[in-house]
C-alpha cells in the first residue's frame, strides 16, 4: 500500500487540528468550572500585542468560531492535493 | 517520486532531533552569556503535573527511537534514564541519532499495513497499521516533547525562535 501526498497530509491536519479544538473546549469547560471567562486575548490581535487593549469581545465564542473556520477548511477535497 | 514509509519518518525524526540539539546548545550559550548554570534548566516544568525538561528528552528520543523500531520490526537499543546535565541530553539525542542512522530504509518500507502494537500508558497497549501508526501517533508524539522542550527553554529566557526548531543550525 503507497503513501500518497494526500494521505500523508490530510489526515493529519485534520487528526492535530480536532485534537486542538478539543483541548479548547476543555479550556472552556475549565474556564466555565473555575468562573472566568475565556478572554479575547485568546486570539491573535491585528496589529500586535498593543492592539489587545481594542480587541472587541467576540460575536461568538472563541471555539465556536475556530469550529466553523474547521468546518469550512476541512472540506477541501482529498484529490485537490494529488 | 513517491512518499515511502521510510522517506516519511527517518529524515522527520532525524530533522527534529538534530534541532532540538540545536536548541539545546543554545540554551548552553544563553546561560554561559547570563552566567548560570544551565543544568538548573533539566527540572524546569511547564506546569507542577507535567514531566521536566530531562524526560522531554528522554521521551522525545524514544518515541523516534522506539517508533522506527516498530515500523522496521527490529530490536530497539535500551538507552537508561540517567541523564541530569546537559551534555548527558546531548549525548542522548546524539546516540539516537547515530542509531537512527543505522535503520535501513528497507526495514521500514512496505511495512505500511504491518501491524503495530505499543504500550500506551503503563499497562495498556493499542494496535494500529504502520503508516496510521506513524501519521497519528509515532510523529506527534515526538513532536509534542520537542515542542515541549522547547516552549520551557524560551520561557527561561533562552533566545530561540520557531527558525531554531523548524531549521535548527540552518536556520542561523
Amino acid at each position: 500500500m503507497a503513501i500518497t501526498l494526500s494521505s500523508a497530509s490530510l489526515p493529519v491536519f485534520q487528526t492535530a487540528l480536532t485534537n486542538l479544538l478539543h483541548c479548547l473546549e476543555k479550556a472552556e469547560a475549565s474556564a466555565t468550572a473555575r468562573k472566568f471567562w475565556l478572554s479575547t486575548r485568546w486570539a491573535m490581535p491585528p496589529h500586535g500585542r498593543d492592539a489587545y487593549a481594542s480587541v472587541p469581545p467576540p460575536a461568538a465564542p472563541v471555539v465556536q468560531r475556530l469550529q466553523e473556520r474547521f468546518r469550512r477548511w476541512s472540506t477541501v477535497a482529498d484529490d485537490a492535493l494529488v | 517520486m513517491a512518499i515511502t514509509l521510510s522517506s516519511a519518518s527517518l529524515p522527520v525524526f532525524q530533522t527534529a532531533l538534530t534541532n532540538l540539539l540545536h536548541c539545546l546548545e543554545k540554551a548552553e550559550a544563553s546561560a554561559t552569556a547570563r552566567k548560570f548554570d544551565v543544568n538548573v534548566l533539566c527540572a524546569a516544568r511547564l506546569a507542577p503535573d507535567m514531566l521536566p525538561f530531562t524526560a522531554q528528552i528522554r521521551i522525545a528520543c524514544d518515541a523516534a527511537k522506539n517508533g522506527t523500531a516498530r515500523l522496521a520490526g527490529i530490536e530497539a537499543p535500551k538507552f537508561e534514564d540517567n541523564e541530569t546535565t546537559f551534555p548527558e541530553l546531548k549525548a542522548r539525542i546524539a546516540k539516537t541519532l547515530d542509531w537512527l542512522a543505522t535503520v535501513p530504509a528497507t526495514a521500514i518500507d512496505g511495512r505500511e499495513a504491518a501491524e503495530i502494537v505499543f504500550p500506551v500508558g503503563r499497562d495498556k497497549t493499542r494496535s494500529m497499521p504502520g503508516e496510521a501508526y506513524l501519521k497519528h501517533y509515532a510523529l506527534p508524539n515526538m513532536f509534542f516533547h520537542v515542542v515541549t522542550a522547547y516552549a520551557l527553554l524560551r520561557h527561561n529566557g533562552v533566545d530561540l525562535g520557531k527558525v531554531d526548531y523548524l531549521a535548527g543550525p540552518q536556520g542561523a
